[in-house]
């Protein structure tokens, strides 16, 4: 066997390991994800319109959810990940098997974006089984959908394994949530378009540009609400993926720093 | 004599304040016991954890069987067995499944795998803890399982640190049965330990590390008669008081 196969061989089984753990705590995931959706769906789509919001806006709301869904499992992974370098330790280990200690980092990446792609696939079931009429498959494009949950999720690693790197200790855990990713996701377009922005604050919205999730948030819109009114798709994808490299390489750069690895 | 086996030659590791390895160099022959003493702070976890490759040295170089180790890191690492002071197991995986992925990360096929799971398990007394999650074994089968693990793809070094540390006495003594059984297989073990008894009865040769620096090298016979103390643990005393005078 080459030494790329090895590697790629070996990346496999610790996928394979990781994965099963998530699988114990997938159904227990759903049932929160069921939960979330069905509140903010659930409201948009049917109360806020008696305020007169557009009836349309449970469906506008549905694809910042499944946008969120992975964003929200960054702060779990983080905490598993600080937890993992001050306690268990799980990672030195994985640093001393026989493949470059960076593939180890690349694979943690991998396996938070299979976690947030898993978790975002379910969300559009759920979402039409509580918006049912309200919202038509008729402008889904499957193909779209399926290209930006898989680029979202690489960019949710990334920004995991980035934020495990910039968090000292688990004391300090908590500001991930109000210092990062509430801004990334309240100001990322979960309730408002880019064009719109655009329409009442040119420069703000010139600013959110450097927000990886608004992009995020604007691709999963135009996957299944159609392009009209969305930054356009195939350059959302671009820019998340350029982010995605950035966010993993200074990720790693900074975990080498802290871990000391060879 | 054996054969060279590993070659740590002028090895030094800085931190950001202090010198933890200021210059070690140390010879490892193919199935022999070296034990690794020290105080706390002495180096003996950073020069294990450098052999180890999970941290870089600052300077210097490790040459196993005549070649660099960072020449080739990854057939290194298919070579040596790493056991860590704090057991790191996947907690969430049952024994057998940690076993199981140990093997394969190392690409050991699963008819190999298989194999050495019986043997290890039968040898280590964990085949009733096989199903059961790692997180339930108290810290001697822990311990125990971690030396397993350790050895699934057959390493031809391994580096024990301090294996035996908060262990009940009768569970260190079982485990001093085990690392017997490693030399007897022909495994070098380096072993790191706080317990002057168990290099002296384990070791062939025992190593004294100070403040970076290696003081003594030599056989725990040696050492006694040269000495003239009745165990290692006085010639120790005695060294690190002289030490503290100076």
């Amino acid at each position: 066997m080459n030494q790329t196969n090895f590697y790629l061989q070996t990346m496999q089984h610790l996928l394979h390991a990781d994965l099963k753990t998530f699988k114990e705590s997938f159904f227990a995931k759903t049932i929160d994800l069921f939960i979330w959706v069905a509140c903010t769906i659930g409201v948009m789509g049917y109360i806020m319109p008696a305020l007169g919001l557009s009836t349309d806006y449970g469906n506008f709301q549905l694809a910042g959810s499944i946008a969120s869904a992975g964003l929200f499992e960054i702060f779990p992974h983080v905490m598993q990940m600080v937890g993992d370098i001050e306690g268990n330790n799980t990672i030195s280990y994985q640093l001393t098997l026989p493949v470059p200690s960076w593939l180890i980092l690349v694979k943690t990446i991998l396996y938070y974006a299979i976690c947030s792609t898993v978790l975002s696939i379910i969300m559009l079931p759920l979402g039409k089984l509580v918006l049912w009429n309200t919202f038509s498959l008729a402008h889904v494009s499957l193909m779209r959908f399926i290209v930006m949950i898989i680029t979202s999720g690489i960019l949710y690693g990334a920004i995991t394994l980035l934020l495990a790197a910039w968090v000292k200790n688990m004391a300090g855990i908590g500001h991930v949530w109000t210092r990062c990713i509430f801004p990334l996701w309240f100001l990322g377009g979960f309730q408002f378009s880019w064009a719109t922005l655009y329409g009442i604050a040119p420069t703000l919205a010139y600013m959110d540009l450097l927000n990886p999730i608004i992009y995020v948030m604007e691709g999963f819109r135009t996957a299944l609400l159609g392009q009209e009114g969305n930054l356009p798709f195939w350059a959302c994808v671009t820019v998340v993926l350029l982010m995605s490299v950035g966010a993993s390489w200074w990720a790693i750069v900074q975990l080498k720093k802290r871990l000391d690895f060879v | 004599m054996s054969q060279l086996l590993l070659r740590i030659n002028n090895v030094r590791k800085s931190y950001q304040t202090k010198e933890a390895l200021k210059g070690v160099s140390l010879d490892l022959f193919e199935g022999e016991i070296v034990s690794l003493l020290g105080v706390n702070g002495a180096g003996k976890t950073t020069l294990s954890s450098i052999i180890a490759t999970l941290h870089p040295a600052t300077s210097g170089d490790l040459e196993f069987q005549g070649k660099s180790i960072y020449e080739n890191l990854t057939a290194y690492r298919l070579q040596l067995g790493f056991c860590p002071q704090k057991p790191n197991l996947s907690l969430n995986l049952s024994l057998q499944d940690n076993l199981i992925f140990a093997g394969r990360f190392y690409g050991m096929q699963e008819a190999a795998i298989q194999e050495r799971l019986q043997i290890l398990s039968q040898q280590f007394g964990l085949t009733p803890y096989l199903h059961q999650k790692a997180y339930v074994l108290s810290g001697g089968y822990q311990q125990r399982f971690m030396i397993a693990r350790s050895l699934m793809h057959s390493p031809r070094l391994i580096i024990l640190d301090e294996p035996t540390v908060g262990l009940d006495p009768h569970i260190r003594r079982q485990l001093w049965d085990v690392i017997k059984e490693l030399k007897k297989n022909g495994i070098t073990v380096l072993l790191t330990t706080h317990y002057l008894d168990e290099a002296e009865q384990l070791s062939d040769r025992v190593c004294i590390l100070d403040q970076g620096v290696i003081k003594l090298i030599d056989t725990p016979e040696k050492l006694i008669a040269d000495f003239k103390e009745k165990n290692l643990e006085d010639v120790f005393v005695k060294l690190m008081n002289a030490t503290e005078q100076n």
